[in-house]
């Protein structure tokens, strides 16, 4: 469990079920983004390199125009491209499994991808083109344009880090926005394998509660990946028999064996109470109330 | 092998969420490898069977995970079958179906409807231009020394007012540069008056400040380029050499200019709706005009990269600046009609002409434009 928690969108898909995306975060889209315009340089380069062979092959008057709108109309195309057939993916995206999102939750326009690539070019290159080579802009436009720009530029670079959803300019006017692709990944279940051997009773069943036995769950996993060792097991083993007083933990052999029936059987126990709408969350919340146990804290 | 039985002891029925998920495992894990697939190389690279398969099993998993949030305390499953389900969607709907009428929408008649929908902001875009046009006219004709305020030397070009009159007609009139960089010349002109025009748009986000700026700044310069030749009494020649190419691209010009407006309005007055809602709503009608405006500057650079200096004679060059005028407006009036008969009906709460030029001439407050996707 992290400390803070990442923040979060919350969707409603369209069969009404709410789900959470985790929101792209801000390293991640600003080095998808250097990717891809790396990538984009390559194919600049690439671009006039063939442009060089196509003209000295055929005539440089007919190549060299080509060439200054092909290099022209080639980063937006990349970007523009790529999202609309990579259902909102970039390749610097995919690498970073980044996916853009209609806010609304429903299906990505082509005026959208348009637009938040556009804008883009006021975010980043804007900024730059001010700051290096003012000159190229400033055709019709008198000086003094330079500073008003240069401080809208710099609000827009702003707009990611204080919004809620993670936006920038582009985000807001296309109405998207950049999640992480989550990674599905289903472990064993921790209660195959248990033998049935091992009871316990009803009593035995109600000292703990949700927390304890997900981390029961967790420590159950690690020993079966190797990261604790079969010693470990035996304290919590013995812990637990003492408190939900397993009168009969002499004749186990096994702790593993005793702890994975214990998971199974205590699971069985909470999720039948789950469906009368009891719920325990751990085993402070248990203790209330019952006749055992004198001296037990109430949890706020 | 001792056990403890205790008469006690909970009855051995399976543990059920246990067996939910044993039932349903394998149908969980072709969603997964499909949505793998799916999300990594696009919904394309999966057959025709498995593209029917997708929905299915996710509207399954979907239900699955709406079971397990009430019924299973494994955490573990939870989580997966809520990244499962989150993949799924992505893979479903966050994926590009075909479009069908895309550059109707976006170009052929989107440009004209969507520019008369935004009448307001065209006036407000060209009475800009125009105001920087006005003052610097009037100041440079006044004293010939606001010239170099407006036009920075790099674009006068020799063009001011210490050159003699015949200096300023011979470029008028002169090929300029060889033959051969003609189309070159095209080429980064277009460039340039895109970025330009981008910016223009772009900025307008920004409460449309800087797009204003950017429409009285052009005004500006040609402003002091007409007063400099008007004064020499060359006006005509210079209006024979702008209008063939200074048609499509001062409307484009204008155009971005209302269409950055536009964004700038919806973020400052977003009415009904919230101002990202306004905001959205704004972009998706002005990406017609910018597909547009980018058009006509393509157009602009080639009559001015190639034809203004091929073609030196007046009436020819009026010619052509009628032509461009004609079809400009011919495409409007076609986009408009072709909407009103053809798409209209299927375009959700579209506009209605008719009943708008109605309201206008009867004087009815509202216009008939209901709100569109």
């Amino acid at each position: 469990m992290s400390a803070k928690s990442p923040p979060i969108l919350d969707l409603v898909t369209p069969e009404g079920m709410a789900l959470r995306f985790t929101l792209a975060p801000l390293m991640g889209r600003a080095i998808a983004l250097g990717i891809d315009l790396t990538i984009v340089l390559i194919l600049w380069i690439i671009t006039v390199i063939v442009g060089i062979i196509g003209g000295a092959a055929l005539s440089f008057e007919f190549v060299v125009p080509l060439l200054l709108i092909a290099l022209f109309v080639l980063r937006p195309l990349y970007f523009i491209g790529f999202e609309t057939f990579l259902q909102g993916a970039t390749p610097g995206k995919l690498f970073l499994r980044l996916r853009v999102l209609s806010r609304d939750g429903g299906r990505l326009r082509v005026e959208s991808l348009v637009l938040r690539n556009l804008m883009r070019d006021v975010e980043i290159f804007l900024p730059l083109t001010v700051m290096l080579s003012p000159e190229s802009l400033m055709g019709p436009a008198p000086m003094w344009l330079r500073i008003p720009a240069g401080v809208w530029a710099f609000a827009a670079l702003c707009l990611p880090i204080v919004t809620k959803e993670r936006v920038r300019s582009g985000d807001v006017v296309a109405g998207t926005v950049v999640v992480a692709v989550p990674h599905a990944e289903l472990t064993r279940d921790m209660a195959a394998g248990a033998s049935g051997t091992i009871r316990f009773t009803v009593a035995q069943l109600s000292q703990y509660g949700e927390l304890e036995l997900e981390t029961l769950a967790e420590l159950l996993r690690e020993f079966e990946r190797g990261v604790r060792p079969a010693a470990a097991l035996v304290p919590v083993a013995e812990t637990i028999a003492r408190k939900i007083g397993f009168s009969d933990y002499a004749s186990v052999r096994d702790p593993h064996q005793f702890l994975v029936a214990f998971y199974s059987e205590q699971r069985r126990a909470l999720e039948r109470q789950l469906l009368f709408g009891k719920r325990f969350a751990n085993k402070f919340v248990r203790g209330e109330g019952t006749t055992r146990g004198s001296g037990r804290q109430k949890m706020p | 092998m001792k056990s403890t039985l205790d008469t006690g002891s909970v009855k051995g029925a399976s543990l059920r969420s246990f067996t939910f998920r044993q039932e349903r495992e394998a149908e969980w894990r072709e969603l997964e490898s499909l949505t793998v697939r799916a999300l990594r190389f696009g919904l394309q690279t999966l057959s025709a069977s498995e593209l029917e398969r997708l929905p299915l099993l996710y509207r399954g998993a979907v239900s699955s995970l709406g079971v397990a949030r009430r019924t299973s305390l494994d955490q573990r499953l939870v989580t997966y079958l809520e990244n499962l389900c989150s993949r799924g969607y992505l893979a479903v709907y966050a994926s590009r179906r075909k479009e069908r009428g895309l550059f109707g929408r976006l170009l052929f008649w989107g440009f004209p409807v969507r520019l008369i929908q935004a009448w307001p902001e065209l006036t407000v875009a060209f009475f800009l231009f125009l105001l920087g046009l006005f003052v610097s006219y009037g100041l440079v004709s006044a004293d010939p020394d606001w010239y170099d305020a407006f036009v920075p030397p790099a674009l006068a070009g020799g063009r001011d007012p210490s050159a003699s009159t015949e200096t300023l007609r011979e470029v008028l009139y002169s090929g300029g540069e060889s033959a051969g960089a003609l189309p070159s010349f095209a080429s980064s002109l277009f460039v340039h008056n895109t970025t330009i025009a981008l910016y223009a748009f772009s900025l307008g986000f920004f409460m449309g400040l800087p797009t204003a700026l950017l429409l009285f700044a052009n005004g500006l310069t040609l402003g002091a380029f007409l007063a400099l030749y008007a004064s020499r009494g060359l006006l005509l020649p210079l209006l024979g050499w702008l209008l063939p190419h200074g048609i499509p691209e001062i409307s484009a010009v204008v155009i971005a200019g209302a269409a950055g407006l536009s964004l700038g309005r919806a973020f400052l007055w977003p009415g009904d709706f919230t101002v990202r809602e306004a905001v959205r709503r704004a972009g998706i009608k002005a990406v017609p005009l910018v597909l547009g405006f980018v058009l006509l500057l393509a157009v602009a650079g080639v009559v001015e990269g190639i034809f203004r200096q091929m073609v030196v004679i007046d009436s020819v060059r009026f010619g052509l600046a009628t032509f461009n005028a004609a079809w400009m407006l011919g495409w409007i009036v076609l986009g408009v009609w072709y909407f009103e008969t053809q798409v209209r009906s299927d375009f959700l709460g579209g506009l209605d002409f008719k009943k708008t030029i109605t309201n206008l001439l009867s004087k009815k407050t509202g216009s008939g434009a209901s709100g569109e996707r």
